[in-house]
């Protein structure tokens, strides 16, 4: 009863996902259980076995396609400049009127929309280059 | 000016190199065949690049399997409802490509983890070919490590008889 359970943590044991104290009680019990020696030299065996798989190199297509899927622009890095580009152009608009306003010196509202219009169009310059 | 663009740009770059073979080699094992373990890989970095400046960079090798094993699922799903499909969600035997640098060793492990149960196999290469705890296996299988400790138990155990039919050099 107690090999059958002490073989069931064998994996886990070889894996180090045992707590101290299991891997303990599991040393414990090898030191003295020939049968438990042997299912782990099976694990071990096993274990190297699939070590040695080698994985297949990556197609040079497939290689230069996920290279390319980094030159796109992310979704949130995207998301994030718009809303840069949103805040900037309602910072010139609102500059714009106040610059309007002192140069001005008055409440043209042609010049303060005309102002506001360029710094919205050089903006989407800029962030189009 | 820091050009953060382009360093996330640079960063997906990094990962995606250093992370294509793993994710190209594991589809190839789920689904047999190349063509199709090539586009899913694809559609696997694309769903992750969406993602990429969100995801904590510690997390990122779990949600990158993750989505590789949703897509693989999901591929096999859509390719089972074709009525001549095999038993298996994810083997497809009469289609399956010889792999360019086939040996007697990989060709043993991939028909011996073909026998396995879906989770079983996913399970196992996630953890010899990926190096990934029985914690980072259950994030990615949404499910909980003692259960992967489960799986792992009679996934071996197979795996041991089946190595063993398909060849001798399986010393035990």
């Amino acid at each position: 009863m107690q090999c059958e359970r002490i073989e069931q943590r064998l994996g886990a044991f070889l894996d180090g996902e045992l707590s101290p104290a299991e891997a303990q009680e599991v040393r414990a019990h090898l030191m003295a259980c020939t049968s438990c020696q042997q299912a782990l030299r099976e694990l071990k065996s096993l274990d190297a076995f699939m070590s040695d798989y080698e994985d297949e190199p990556l197609p040079p297509t497939l290689e230069r396609k996920l290279a390319a899927i980094g030159h796109k622009p992310m979704r949130r890095l995207r998301w994030v400049r718009d809303l840069s580009l949103a805040a900037s152009v309602a910072a010139a608009f609102y500059l714009g009127i106040f610059v309007s306003g002192e140069v001005a010196d008055g409440n043209n509202a042609d010049d303060v929309f005309a102002f506001g219009q360029e710094s919205l169009y050089s903006l989407y310059q800029e962030a189009g280059r | 000016m820091i050009n953060v663009e382009a360093m996330s740009s640079e960063s997906f770059e990094r990962f995606s190199r250093r992370n294509g073979g793993r994710v190209f080699n594991y589809v190839l094992r789920m689904v047999r065949n190349r063509e199709d373990a090539e586009d899913i890989t694809q559609e696997v970095f694309l769903a992750v690049h969406e993602k990429f400046g969100g995801i904590a960079p510690e997390a990122r090798d779990a949600y990158l399997f993750r989505a590789a094993y949703n897509r693989t699922v999901n591929f096999a799903r859509s390719r089972n409802r074709n009525p001549e499909v095999q038993q298996s969600e994810f083997v497809e035997p009469a289609t399956e490509d010889p792999p360019a640098n086939d040996d007697t060793k990989n060709a043993a492990i991939r028909a011996a983890m073909s026998r396995l149960n879906d989770n079983e196999r996913v399970a196992v290469d996630l953890k010899y070919f990926q190096n990934m705890s029985y914690g980072q296996i259950a994030g990615v299988l949404d499910i909980t490590p003692a259960a992967v400790d489960s799986l792992l138990i009679r996934a071996r155990r197979k795996l041991k008889t089946y190595i063993s039919q398909e060849t001798q050099d399986l010393v035990v």
